[in-house]
């Protein structure tokens, strides 16, 4: 098919679309092989776009369609914000995954010795604090932990 | 991407106030809902479309500032909607897209002319009658055809052409079978 072309084309088919068409704009269109086929296919378009009564009575409502979006941005918003949670919620499920078939290996011994041989046997907080004071460390950061994430959490909720 | 002339939203927030949006929702979906309409060919989908384009819009976070712009935005997001649900009811189904349309949805306001606009609108493939909705009613330009419906600018010139031409063809083709002394 061989592609004809008008480099008035365009501003024909802008100017049919928004009715502000001048009557040097039209007389082109009538000459000219392509725009005549802008005009032909625009006017046909333009009667299918006027839409029947009926069809439009049911259109969905502005107030529908805005509270819709309202409770759509809630729904973002609260998924946004409780995104930390879940995922610490994830890692916790995790850990407590990995953790139980310890525990149930570990469960076999006494408690004080399960204790002492898993402070004693975790090198990272052996090297950054005397063994003495391992307990209590750990203690303390277990607390700050749990702190930081409950303040975190209602930081993060405060305007939902 | 909206256009250059746009206004970043905040979190959660919607992108207008509620009389700001009544007033734009009174102006464009009219336009909107037939151009999903006749594009589309399913009252129903055409309908769910209509208000999820305007929730997109509405919690878009960037919102042109223009009317043109925001209008054109808009119909770029009912067109990625349509793409997207055709996408995916091809992909479940295996179907091919809804290349003509169905009988029983499309109706305008006088039933003959009703019935011309149905007949060569089936002619035509769901991209062909997007391109010329947009170029003839809407107006749009090559550039932001081709940003509404994810195809190459440099493409749209010949896609339109092609499409313009058969359509003529139908339309031609109708008003000689509706009467054979009509000289075209």
């Amino acid at each position: 098919m061989n592609e004809q072309h008008c480099e008035k084309e365009q501003e024909v088919a802008a100017a049919l679309a928004s009715g502000a068409c001048d009557t040097e704009i039209l007389n082109h269109a009538r000459k000219c092989a392509v725009c005549s086929e802008v005009l032909l296919v625009r006017e046909f378009l333009r009667e299918g776009a006027q839409l029947a009564a009926h069809e439009i009575e049911n259109l969905p409502d502005a107030t529908l369609t805005w509270r819709k979006a309202q409770a759509m941005a809630r729904e973002k918003a609260l998924a946004r914000a409780t995104l930390p949670i879940r995922a610490v919620r994830i890692v916790a499920c995790a850990a407590g995954v990995l953790a139980a078939p310890l525990m149930v290996l570990e469960s076999r011994r006494p408690w004080p010795q399960l204790t002492d041989v898993w402070l004693r046997n975790l090198s990272f907080t052996s090297r950054l604090w005397p063994s003495g004071s391992n307990e209590l460390a750990l203690l303390l950061a277990i607390t700050g932990a749990i702190l930081c994430i409950g303040l975190s959490s209602w930081y993060i909720l405060r305007d939902v | 991407m909206p256009d250059e002339s746009a206004r970043p939203i905040a979190k959660g927030q919607l992108s207008m106030d509620e009389t700001a949006f009544r007033a734009f929702y009174d102006e464009t979906s009219r336009p909107l809902f037939a151009y999903l309409l006749r594009v589309s060919g399913e009252r129903a989908l055409a309908e769910d479309l209509l208000q999820d384009s305007y929730c997109r819009f509405l919690s878009a976070k960037l919102v042109p500032e223009d009317a043109r712009h925001r209008r054109n935005y808009l119909f770029r997001i009912a067109s990625n909607l349509m793409r997207d649900r055709w996408r995916s009811k091809k992909g479940k189904a295996e179907v091919p897209l809804p290349e003509s349309l169905p009988d029983t949805e499309i109706s305008a306001h006088d039933p003959d002319l009703n019935m011309e606009i149905q007949e060569t609108l089936q002619g035509l493939k769901v991209r062909e009658r997007q391109l010329l909705w947009l170029a003839y009613v809407e107006g749009a330009s090559h550039k932001e055809i081709a940003d509404s419906t994810g195809l190459k600018a440099a493409s749209i010139r010949a896609l339109l052409f092609r499409a313009r031409h058969k359509l003529a063809g139908l339309i031609g083709r109708g008003r000689r079978d509706l009467d054979p002394k009509v000289d075209i």
